[in-house]
């Protein structure tokens, strides 16, 4: 398990298809929406799964900015550790 | 805490800490909660420790709280109390930890025997070193031996490595004297911005903050992608721009469409070179239309022309450039105005390819006196073999129209790596430096750091020595015997790059390589040490804007990797100078268990008093980034130049009683300001506003006259592309991080040539196919790719460099800024083959 937030700009005129669409995708909870920004939590498998939604994300229309708050990721390195 | 209440409490955390971010990048919240009160030793509830770092990537300088369980790093996020990033990070930030835990970093010393790298004691490895450095020191003088650094080098690692080669090994040389053969990969990367700086002002570094962008309505961005270069400070713009959409402009200028020209109102796309033209023409544009502030004009600016024709550095030495290359002459006000008259609308378009209504428009908005302009580049214009040049063309902007050292308004020079400004340029690990903006040329400066430093003044040697491109031709020519990289992989990043790898292999040279992951250079290394990283030792960045942001030690390296200065001191240990000292004992006399505070009161007394000044080492472990000069209202405390006269007028003062001076050069900010016109009540100054660094030239910024040259390799019938080269946001510099990073190596595995698509399709290219780029140095095959993120001009191809399998610095040329000796990655003619 991989936990992370973000915030996501978008232009104001895109702002209710972004979260239409964002709303839509799966492992995210949007937990604020304000000016045409969005918080979000990602609850994703591992890091890459979390950077490809975000990346996903980035390439929506009307997107102005993805960026990274907070990531937590000991049980991933646990595991590559065990690995 | 069982599983679901950990998850649930790690996503409350996450989710609160956006909310709180979401709300300070709309402006409505100053600053996010802490979450973590007090830094250092502070554990949650869910056993994490945190301490705060800086991001390891780019220039921006971002705070980052980075969380450690059991020796490892298993959290970050974004530091909400620093004002680089009030609590954001860019997609990189996913990686920082990942960086340290690479399968394949090098855990213990290597030593080439019979031309294999093979494992090593560090007593095996140090000795060989010291015995190397005896030899060759004692053979050939400090002409032979030479380092090549880095602005991702932390400040004290830095000023190790100036003490090391500047005053340590004069001790030991036959000539008696150091070695300035110290160069940082920094000028690779800003060396231009820093010769423009000190011949406009006297002084290194921005005057403004970032939070100019809060305050401007106008962006001009000269050939740097910020959206995927500095994506933090370009989400700021945005943000601006979204809080006032109908007012605030962006205007872009580059040679490629990138995801800036998509958010800009205005995208100016010029033929490579020609900003030198567009950056005359607005001057231009101001004059003629009296637009220029004519009280600021009188007060704060000197004219001068510069010498022309100056060379490309093609030559060996230099030596098709004049001896007057840097030189500066006065002119009046009319003559420069004559001189930009040639920079017509009309002229300027036909050289650049904009049209002139969108000449016209940019220059109008840059002009007008109602916007507050702020301009930023980087790479675009440092890169570049007129970059100098084209740094003073748009300080001349800013200072006609008296856009400068104000909120909101000023030209700002962003940097690449995150402690270019703190460690390189500061601490001043160039061939021709010393600490704090002061040259081993002159004779004063030298002494200021022999009596610093304890040792005679004439073991500063008062010789300039090798730049870097001189430098590695040197290696080819004979003249280096001894080179030792830290933090960087020259083998992979220079120019030209075959003569380099070829002579590294061929002539007499012992190659010493400090670094965390194999990487081209280490394959070139007789020796290689395995270095801490990152969080894995206490250190310091400097961004930016000025800012001096500390770090504990956070993390555990792996294995018997040691941090560079262990690695200098320790060299330094087995130099002996007679049957008493050792050259550590004369250069590294700390406390071995308490340096960083002893080194860093050492470092900071370079810089007090003189409009440089560094906060305390308390103060920079305490606070989340502090902005220089750091001043204090009394003698008292600061130790040097009593403020208290002048106190009362400087906004933003903390209570402590010292300031972090957020716009230099402005008697509201700067206390230096504000004493200095004070004590000056014969002379005016508009907006209250000196260059107080200026001495030379009776406190004034220099207007420079300097006109349009063509690079030194332009596409001709035979190579009829230009190339420019650059990064990727995946990948960092040449990827010994990020491609260590699972996650970025699957996401972008390999370079690909960017082509634009008209030019694609005449010669049949698809997407995919392999295409080979060859230039007079060599060629390199490449997939190709059309219509990316990046949408090259007509006419021009773009690769990235990060990619060791395909090196497109094989194929660039090393031609060089002669004034600021930085290398022009961004210009070269090569032909395009489909294989």
């Amino acid at each position: 398990m991989v936990i992370s937030s973000l915030v996501i700009s978008s232009s104001p005129t895109a702002f209710d298809a972004v979260c239409d669409s964002i709303g839509k995708m799966p492992k995210i909870e949007i937990v604020e929406k304000q000016d045409s920004k969005l918080a979000i939590v990602l609850e994703t498998d591992s890091t890459e799964e979390a950077v490809t939604i975000a990346s996903e994300i980035q390439s929506l229309d009307g997107i102005l900015n993805v960026e990274l708050v907070s990531h937590f990721f000991e049980d991933e390195q646990k595991q590559e550790e065990n690995q | 805490m069982g599983a679901m209440d950990r998850r649930d409490f790690i996503k409350s955390t996450a989710a609160s800490l956006a909310v709180s971010s979401l709300l300070v990048s709309c402006g409505k919240k100053e600053k996010g909660e802490p979450l973590v009160q007090k830094i250092g030793g502070e554990i949650d509830a869910l056993g994490i420790k945190w301490d705060k770092s800086v991001c390891r990537f780019c220039g921006v300088g971002c705070g980052v709280l980075v969380g450690r369980k059991n020796g490892k790093v298993v959290a970050t996020k974004g530091d909400p109390e620093c004002w680089s990033n009030k609590g954001l990070n860019c997609i990189k930030g996913y990686f920082l930890s990942k960086i340290l835990y690479g399968k394949d970093r090098l855990t213990t010393p290597l030593i080439r025997k019979n031309g294999k790298l093979v494992s090593a004691t560090w007593d095996e490895a140090l000795d060989l070193i010291a015995k190397k450095y005896e030899e060759i020191l004692k053979r050939d003088g400090s002409d032979a031996v030479a380092m090549f650094g880095t602005g991702q080098w932390t400040i004290f690692e830095g000023y190790a490595a100036v003490k090391f080669m500047k005053a340590g090994l004069g001790f030991i040389s036959k000539d008696g004297v150091g070695s300035n053969n110290i160069d940082p990969n920094a000028r690779m990367c800003m060396a231009s911005a820093v010769a423009a700086f000190m011949r406009t002002f006297q002084s290194d570094e921005p005057m403004g903050t970032y939070e100019d962008i809060e305050h401007a309505d106008t962006f001009f961005t000269w050939g740097a992608n910020m959206a995927e270069m500095h994506p933090v400070l370009f989400s700021r713009i945005i943000d601006t721009k979204l809080k006032n959409p109908d007012r605030v402009k962006i205007v872009d200028l580059g040679t490629q469409f990138t995801r800036v020209s998509e958010e800009a109102d205005l995208y100016l796309e010029f033929k490579p070179q020609t900003d030198l033209a567009i950056a005359n023409y607005f001057a231009n544009y101001i004059i003629k239309n009296k637009l220029y502030d004519e009280d600021f004009v009188k007060d704060n600016l000197v004219f001068k022309k510069g010498e022309t024709n100056i060379g490309y550095g093609l030559k060996d030495k230099g030596a098709d450039i004049p001896k007057t290359a840097g030189k500066m002459e006065k002119i009046s006000f009319d003559e420069y105005k004559k001189f930009v008259s040639t920079y017509t609308a009309k002229y300027t378009s036909k050289l650049s390819g904009v049209p002139v209504e969108k000449l016209r428009e940019a220059a109008k908005l840059i002009s007008d006196p109602n916007r507050k302009v702020c301009s930023y580049w980087t790479m675009g214009f440092n890169q570049h073999t007129r970059g100098t040049w084209v740094n003073h063309l748009v300080y001349n902007i800013h200072l006609l129209t008296g856009k400068i050292a104000k909120p909101g308004q000023g030209p700002f020079s962003l940097t690449g790596q995150p402690s270019a400004c703190g460690t390189a340029r500061e601490v001043g690990t160039f061939v021709h430096r010393l600490p704090a903006d002061m040259v081993v040329k002159v004779a004063k400066h030298r002494e200021i750091a022999a009596k610093i430093w304890k040792i005679p003044v004439e073991k500063i040697n008062p010789k300039v020595g090798l730049h870097t491109i001189e430098m590695f031709r040197a290696i080819d020519n004979g003249q280096i015997k001894l080179l030792w990289t830290q933090v960087t992989n020259p083998f992979h990043s220079m120019p030209n790059l075959n003569r380099f790898t070829k002579a590294a292999k061929e002539r007499d040279i012992f190659i010493i390589v400090s670094d965390v992951y194999p990487t081209r250079s280490t394959e070139v290394a007789d020796v290689v040490l395995p270095s801490a990283m990152w969080v894995e030792k206490e250190g310091a960045y400097g961004n930016a804007e000025r800012r001096t942001q500390h770090w504990n030690k956070i993390a555990d390296s792996p294995g018997e990797a040691r941090t560079e200065i262990w690695q200098m001191w320790e060299v330094a240990k087995r130099l002996k100078v007679d049957a008493n000292r050792t050259v550590a004992d004369i250069i590294y006399n700390y406390n071995p268990d308490n340096y960083y505070e002893e080194m860093w009161d050492e470092y900071r007394s370079f810089t007090l008093g003189i409009g440089k000044d560094l906060a305390p080492y308390n103060v920079i472990r305490e606070e989340h980034g502090v902005c220089w000069p750091y001043v204090a209202k009394s003698k008292a405390v600061n130790g040097k130049k009593d403020f208290s006269d002048v106190w009362a007028d400087i906004e933003n003062t903390e209570p402590n009683g010292f300031v972090s001076v957020k716009w230099r050069y402005n008697a509201r900010y700067d206390p230096y300001a504000a004493k200095f016109i004070k004590e000056h009540p014969e002379r005016s100054f508009k907006d209250g506003i000196v260059f107080y660094k200026a001495s030379k030239n009776d406190y004034r910024a220099t207007v420079l006259a300097v006109p349009y040259e063509p690079p030194g390799e332009s596409p001709d019938n035979e190579y009829p592309f230009w190339l420019c080269t650059g990064r990727v946001l995946e990948h960092w510099h040449t990827g010994t991080m990020t491609m260590r990073v699972p996650e970025l190596r699957r996401a972008v595995p390999r370079a690909v040539v960017n082509l634009n698509e008209d030019d694609a399709r005449k010669m049949g290219i698809k997407r995919g196919d392999l295409v080979r780029i060859s230039s007079r140095r060599g060629s390199v095959v490449f997939p190709a790719d059309i219509g990316g993120r990046s949408v090259p001009q007509k006419g021009l191809v773009f690769i990235p460099f990060f990619d060791e399998t395909r090196m497109v610095n094989e194929i660039t040329l090393d031609q060089y800024d002669p004034i600021s000796k930085e290398p022009d990655y961004k210009k070269c003619a090569v032909k395009v083959e489909k294989v």
